[in-house]
């Protein structure tokens, strides 16, 4: 049956349409997300379904590039393909069945091969926000690579073969405004409150008040006024293990009774939200990484701007920015929303002078400040800050002379990188002899594959190992060379599901990527990330 | 066999190498097996359910069927991709497996628009495996008890190997997910480690009646106590998926919210329908990976071709990604699969009452009815709906008779009833 042709939602459906996913990243993630343009070079099962959860969650566009034509292997595994594409261009055979899944986002094909398309000129590439690709050649793979880098368009690896998959990110740089961390202290100041909090937690008097008042008193009250009592009887100290257990003692003597939950609150939160509130290492990092550079031009990303101005910020006033959140605790109404009004007016004011600072450096460049909204979110989520980075030529030298750290890893004895190979080994051998290794039905010599020779080859070539003893695991090579380049739909799903959200991570700026690689073997069902 | 879908994955399966189960037997046949002899079950054809259906049929499994009650909502469309806005409003099973047999003919799929609880045994016993797209505990314990009571044991006690039908269950919040095998008799099932899932979000009515701090106390409050004040509807009950009601409880929450100060610009209809509705957030991308992953095991038990995971898996792609499979372990008393009587200590002078809030507390049960075997004749110790039974509730269980008594427990969690063995304490 053809598809049917649907309309495209209007935006009050749109909301209905992606409100499970909105709550997750928000309407700025949303946005984020419908903005972006993803190319991927090489249609295949793998790639084929990590589209599909870029598709559902309403990515902007889409580029399918592929001059290969179906194949059986390609029917065999792939949910958008049928017989009926045996022989047709892979890239053209799969567009509808994959632009109905939305028909607000807008998906097209380009049949060219993408090395002819590289070699025409680097134009075509600089319009993508980031770019897949899965099972191209090597070296085609590795110039698509050094021209995005420099551009910090992110390349996203992502491939499957039999029951192994893998995925790998490649960027100069990778920004995180909103990290998410799901184990982020909550920043309630207890170590050196702002007056204003300061003078309104003191305003408790923990004995005069009466029983109910007692029982509703938010637990931050007595967990730092027994803090603060603590600190008075020994020189202003911060406490360690055994200051945070009399801590816990001094607010079991003030309790009533058994069964004021704010106060079993207290208790509890002395380990976590008693601490010294010091700038984390790695934002100091950031801050002085801008520093190091030459002056901000026009064309500096936005984030080392910011981190400029945070740089001031924090040497102004030795902190980061004000987190507006606090978490719930048990408590009459109006104690708990005045204190959580105390953090936000704080966070506010925080806000205020950071954009000072940065107005400040945005009118020495040049450029507009940015948007009021970016930069709220930049200093509530402060703390979680993070420039990730990549080496290009993490797994392949630049200068083809010098030895790949894969080598090196490989004494580990890490199994799965042993697979990772494979994969590598694999695509150069379908270069040279333009089929998949154990293909060949004269493949034995003497009772051994020839095949297996040849993928051996191949991988010695690319880990161009100084000690010539170095071999392929037998069992990887012995499943690859069975597996003759199939993808198995169920591995080519979990690779795909995996891979788009990594890359949903890149678009949006929220939830931290992996660092860098990730290996799945279904057999074992072992995830493995590894910085390559 | 040329022009065959699965060709290339016949030849596969008609190969073995160093890393198959060493008693793999590769064979040409074993994709016929997949097409034409194996019958798998899907129960939920809704995030999971579309995604385990679409990979079992593209990995070569011929006889699916696939059962779930729900109507398709225009919600559902951002990870549910066997549905178009056109079907919405129509069963779920049914369209996804219209579409699956679309695009996949090789694959026979046969869609049951119906609760599970409306099939017998008989239904049930038809599968060699069961998969589970749920997104309820209530749903997955009852299948779980279901399948166990399947078990056929022989006269020495042991069970007959072809009664045994694995279940995979997978389940996703957010970014988060699992897949879990449950292999009868080897492995522990659902009831077991019933603490894995998260409780239920639940406000005290106290707070939500007197002293709120956040929105979600004020959207509480709308929906309970003032719908109940005002009746904005002419007597209906909240419906979390009318746009009137969400709208209406919303201004209510924010006025609600203004009275007592609290920063109301949170409190939209997003808010509010998710509060009221419990709504778990949701994606493609975790739907697809925890599902292809209940098929991938599905997959190995049907060809024998690799070992199962040992035997739950965790992940989480907040952060990086984080996958972890660890042995879940039996309960040796477990009230499904323990092989020991599950023994509750009780003191004789308590009532009937007593016992049945302590079952219900320690075991999440809803509504428990209780019968036992006293002096040869089977007697209804407490059903609900029967109006005699009610005075047994006051009465002690030394009255009763039901020193080392083994009662039975029907309730709606268990799909049949389970025994649990009485004793007094302070005697043996």
């Amino acid at each position: 049956m053809p598809p049917v042709h649907e309309m495209c939602d209007s935006p009050v459906q749109q909301d209905i349409r992606y409100d499970r996913q909105i709550r997750l990243w928000g309407d700025h993630g949303q946005t984020a997300l419908e903005n972006a343009h993803v190319l991927v070079c090489g249609v295949t099962t793998t790639s084929c379904e990590t589209v599909k959860s870029l598709i559902l969650p309403g990515v902007g566009k889409i580029t399918l590039i592929d001059h290969k034509v179906v194949e059986k292997e390609d029917i065999s595994s792939n949910f958008f393909l049928t017989k009926a594409d045996l022989g047709r261009n892979r890239a053209e055979a799969v567009l509808s069945n994959i632009s109905e899944l939305n028909p607000s986002v807008k998906v097209s094909y380009d049949d060219r091969n993408v090395a002819d398309v590289l070699a025409s000129g680097d134009e075509f590439f600089k319009k993508f926000t980031v770019v897949l690709v899965s099972k191209i050649d090597r070296k085609v793979r590795r110039k698509i690579e050094k021209l995005l880098y420099p551009l910090t368009i992110p390349v996203v690896l992502v491939e499957s073969t039999g029951m192994f998959g893998r995925i790998r990110l490649l960027f100069k740089e990778h920004f995180v405004l909103e990290a998410r961390n799901e184990h982020q202290v909550p920043d309630l100041r207890l170590d050196n409150p702002f007056p204003e909090l300061g003078e309104y937690l003191q305003s408790f008097d923990l004995e005069k008040i009466d029983d109910c008042d007692h029982k509703h008193v938010p637990m931050i009250v007595p967990l730092f006024l027994a803090l603060e009592e603590w600190r008075n009887e020994n020189d202003r100290r911060m406490p360690d293990y055994k200051g945070k257990k009399a801590i816990r003692e001094k607010i079991n003597r003030i309790r009533r009774s058994p069964d004021e939950e704010n106060f079993d609150e207290a208790i509890a939160a002395v380990n976590s939200m008693i601490y010294e509130r010091r700038v984390p290492t790695e934002i100091g990092d950031f801050c002085c990484e801008v520093l190091k550079n030459k002056s901000l031009t026009p064309d500096t990303p936005i984030h080392w701007v910011m981190f400029k101005a945070l740089h001031d910020f924090i040497n102004k006033t030795n902190k980061l920015p004000q987190d507006p959140t606090i978490p719930d605790m048990f408590s009459d109404s109006k104690s708990f929303v005045r204190l959580a009004k105390l953090y936000r007016d704080k966070a506010q004011e925080d806000v205020e002078l950071f954009k000072k600072f940065l107005q400040h450096h945005c009118s020495s460049i040049g450029i507009p400040s940015p948007d009021e909204k970016f930069i709220t979110r930049f200093c509530s989520n402060a703390r979680g800050l993070r420039v990730m980075f990549c080496d290009l030529d993490g797994f392949e030298n630049t200068d083809p002379e010098l030895p790949t750290k894969l080598p090196e890893l490989l004494q580990s004895n890490e199994d799965n990188l042993h697979a990772f190979l494979c994969f590598e080994a694999a695509l150069d051998f379908e270069q040279q002899f333009s089929r998949h290794p154990g293909t060949d039905y004269e493949q034995m010599l003497d009772g051994q594959y020839k095949d297996a020779d040849r993928l051996n080859f191949f991988s010695s070539k690319i880990t161009k190992a100084l000690d010539s003893s170095f071999q392929l695991k037998e069992d990887y090579i012995d499943e690859f060379l069975r597996i003759c380049g199939l993808e198995l739909n169920s591995i080519a799903t979990y690779t795909g599901g995996l891979a788009a959200q990594e890359t949903i991570k890149l678009i949006t700026r929220q939830f931290i990527p992996i660092e860098n690689t990730a290996i799945y073997n279904g057999i074992t069902e072992e995830l493995q990330t590894f910085v390559l | 066999m040329e022009g065959h879908r699965f060709q290339a994955l016949r030849a596969y399966l008609s190969k073995t190498s160093k890393l198959a189960k060493e008693d793999f037997e590769a064979s040409e046949e074993l994709l016929d097996l997949l097409q034409n002899e194996i019958r798998v079950l899907i129960v939920g054809a809704g995030g999971l359910g579309c995604e385990i259906l679409k990979c079992m049929a593209l990995s070569g499994f011929g006889k699916i069927d696939i059962i779930d009650m729900d109507t398709i909502d225009l919600s559902n469309l951002n990870r549910q991709f066997l549905f178009r806005q056109k079907d919405v409003g129509r069963g779920k099973a049914d369209v996804a497996a219209e579409f699956i047999m679309g695009r996949v003919p090789e694959a026979s799929v046969t869609p049951h628009f119906c609760r599970i609880e409306e099939k017998d045994s008989d239904f049930y016993r038809q599968f060699q495996i069961v998969i589970l797209g749920l997104d309820s505990v209530q749903a997955r314990r009852w299948i779980n008890a279901k399948m166990f009571s399947l078990l056929i044991h022989d006269d020495d006690g042991n069970i007959l190997p072809q009664s045994i039908r694995p279940i995979i269950d997978g389940g996703t919040e957010g970014f988060r997910g699992h897949c879990r095998l449950i292999c009868p008799t080897m492995t522990a099932c659902l009831e077991c480690n019933l603490d894995l899932f998260p409780p239920q979000v639940n406000f005290p009515l106290c707070t939500i009646a007197s002293v709120p701090r956040l929105p979600e106390h004020c959207i509480e409050w709308s929906r309970i106590i003032a719908w109940e004040e005002e009746d904005p509807f002419q007597g209906e009950p909240v419906d979390g998926d009318n746009f009137s009601h969400i709208t209406w409880l919303t201004e209510k929450a924010r006025e609600r919210a203004e009275e007592f100060n609290i920063d109301a610009s949170g409190i939209d209809f997003r808010k509010t329908q998710g509060v009221i509705k419990r709504i778990i957030p949701a994606v493609a991308s975790t739907n697809s990976v925890i599902a292809s992953q209940c098929v991938t095991e599905a997959f190995k038990l049907a060809t024998y071709s690799f070992d199962n995971m040992d035997n739950y898996s965790m992940l989480n792609q907040n952060a990086g990604i984080y996958q972890f499979v660890y042995p879940a372990e039996r309960k040796e008393d477990c009230v499904v699969c323990g092989k020991k009587r599950r023994v509750i200590e009780v003191g004789k002078e308590k009532t009937l009452g007593d016992l049945i809030a302590k079952l219900k507390d320690e075991n999440e049960l809803s509504g428990p009815a209780l019968t036992a075997n006293i002096e040869n004749s089977e007697k209804v110790l407490f059903m609900d709906n029967i109006q005699g039974t009610h005075e047994n509730l006051s009465r002690t269980l030394e009255e009763l008779s039901l020193g080392n008594q083994e009662i039975q427990v029907t309730d709606k969690a268990y799909a049949a009833p389970v025994t649990i063995q009485l004793r007094f304490t302070g005697e043996s």
